[in-house]
């Protein structure tokens, strides 16, 4: 099949900072979906141009993106001020108000809405409750075959896997009380590649739930590839129709045969372009930390041109890094020094003490006595040597140490030994 | 120039409370302290300044060397002899003669401020030979 006969789905969606692009040639047994490109927010024009290209490329083609505003809601009456999706006869998502910028978009699809083309075909009498997993965002609905009975956002950014189910289990319980209901059984699709976050579901959750796992892609080159599906349940700007009374054009299509599918470029001129900017709304649209630092460290030229900024930030750190580096340098070596001129005045201190004593000692033997062994420490005197004023000494040592011990023996050559022991 | 720290991006912000933690918590004390020491060291330095005008010693302290205390003992006494042993320890016999009893002690009690050494257990030994005093004690180096 040639190009000008191929229809072509182009997807993209935002998260956090990057534009997800992927295309997919529809055909009858399904669409083979091509390799996925990435674009940072910088680079916006760049994807916008690529996807013009795709769209020159393959004349045919529907430009799918999904709607991941937390303000969305399921309603039974559809509000005709505000960007609605049709679900059943008597279901609509509603929207306040849409940004999709200059992007062009053909097809805009709510999570909701994918979750019930998703799972519709398992809904019936029983109450089931229905989970998507989409950019950190659990959407909620508890649906049976007729209706949705309920449905809300809720916000799992910076969660664990457990916290993630416990969320979904306080939800069953947060219905509970306002329905007197429990969900017969769970369905939950998540779109993030997280085996983990599956199993931990399964264990935490003692309801049998059943998650299964497929990329945005899919699910929106699906929710595209025929008229029906796309027709039935794609996001109206309603606001865009009672404003403006241009007509669309329609192409024609082999494989999408409605007016309601309009050309990309007429779409996002005519019929998207005006939807008021909402950017705040969006929860999930800036980069976790390890993004950020991974981002800093990247070699990608745009992406270091927008962190950029962020060394700015780095800058002070680096400085009192450095300051501090710096002082617990100095302190260091100061507490050196400090340890050594400590050591050196406690030795100071003690050879003065030694030298008193030794000058004591010295001084007590004078001409009484003759020194032949001495050992002589600040903490005691051991004295042996020959006397002969054996009083004068006696009394000199007791001066000088009070407890002492003094024991004189009589030598063979008429001389007398002395010997003093005492602690200091 | 006016910046709202709510314009920042989140790893900005991050950066900017990290750096004020680090500031309060780590550079702030560590300036202090460093500071508080260095008082505490000037303080030290200057009282043993103050003993070293006393005994006229002129030169600040050093690490032990053999030679230079050897060259410089035996100026005042007639042997000395320096055997030195592991873990900066070292063995000093010095002859002393009776009459320079005096010498002696002054030498011990200014050792400290001419060397970074101490008195192993602050202990001294005489022996008398030859009616000359043989002093024994070992230095330790800190």
């Amino acid at each position: 099949m040639r190009n000008q006969q191929q229809y072509v789905t182009i997807t993209h969606y935002k998260e956090r900072e990057f534009y997800f692009l992927n295309h997919a040639i529809q055909t009858h047994d399904g669409f083979i979906s091509k390799e996925m490109e990435q674009f940072h927010e910088s680079e916006k024009e760049k994807f916008i141009e690529r996807i013009r290209q795709l769209q020159s490329e393959h004349p045919y083609t529907q430009i799918a993106s999904i709607s991941l505003a937390t303000n969305q809601t399921v309603t039974e009456e559809e509000d005709t001020n505000r960007v609605s999706a049709k679900i059943f006869n008597n279901n609509y998502v509603i929207q306040e108000k849409m940004d999709i910028g200059n992007i062009p978009t053909t097809l805009y699809f709510s999570p909701f809405a994918i979750l019930y083309e998703e799972y519709r075909k398992k809904l019936d009498s029983k109450l089931t409750l229905i989970i998507g997993l989409f950019d950190r965002k659990l959407y909620m609905m508890f649906a049976t075959e007729d209706k949705i009975h309920q449905s809300w956002v809720i916000g799992t950014r910076g969660l664990t896997e457990k916290q993630i189910a416990d969320r979904v289990y306080k939800s069953m319980k947060a219905y509970y009380k306002i329905s007197y209901k429990f969900a017969d059984h769970i369905e939950m699709l998540v779109t993030d590649d997280s085996p983990k976050l599956l199993k931990v579901l399964r264990e935490e959750l003692s309801l049998s739930i059943l998650p299964t796992q497929n990329s945005i892609h899919n699910l929106l080159h699906h929710m595209s590839g025929t008229p029906s599906r796309a027709t039935s349940s794609y996001i109206r700007s309603s606001l865009a129709t009672t404003q403006h009374s241009s007509p669309h054009q329609s192409i024609k299509n082999n494989l999408v045969d409605t007016n309601d599918f309009i050309s990309a470029q007429n779409d996002t001129m005519d019929n998207l372009e005006d939807i008021k900017l909402n950017e705040s709304t969006f929860t999930g649209t800036s980069l976790s930390f390890m993004d950020k630092m991974k981002l800093l460290f990247s070699n990608k030229k745009s992406q270091r041109g927008a962190s950029g900024k962020q060394f700015l930030s780095l800058v002070p750190l680096l400085f009192i890094v450095a300051i501090g580096a710096y002082y617990s340098m100095q302190n260091s070596k100061l507490l050196g020094d400090i340890i050594v001129t400590e050591s050196q005045s406690y030795s100071q201190t003690n050879n003065t003490l030694l030298a008193m004593n030794s000058n004591d000692i010295f001084s007590a033997m004078g001409k009484n006595a003759e020194l032949k062994n001495a050992i002589i420490s600040n903490s005691k005197v051991e004295l042996k040597g020959v006397v002969w004023g054996i009083e004068p000494l006696r009394n000199t040592l007791n001066e000088l140490y009070s407890d002492g011990e003094f024991i004189i023996k009589p030598l063979e050559n008429f001389m007398t030994e002395f010997s003093f022991k005492s602690k200091v | 120039m006016s910046l709202k720290f709510t314009s920042f991006t989140l790893v900005s912000k991050l950066l900017i409370i990290l750096s004020f933690l680090v500031l309060f918590l780590w550079v702030v004390p560590n300036i202090v302290s460093y500071y508080e020491n260095l008082n505490q060291y000037e303080s030290k330095k200057r009282s043993l300044q103050e003993v070293n005008v006393k005994h006229g010693i002129t030169k600040s302290a050093q690490k032990f060397n053999v030679t230079t205390f050897k060259s410089m003992a035996t100026t005042l006494f007639s042997n000395v002899n320096v055997t030195s042993m592991e873990k900066g320890k070292h063995h000093i016999i010095i002859h002393v003669e009776k009459d320079k009893i005096k010498i002696f002690n002054t030498f011990i009690e200014t050792l400290a401020l001419r060397y970074f050494v101490s008195i192993e257990n602050n202990e001294l030994k005489f022996e008398e030979k030859e009616k000359i005093l043989e002093a024994t004690f070992t230095l330790q180096e800190f």
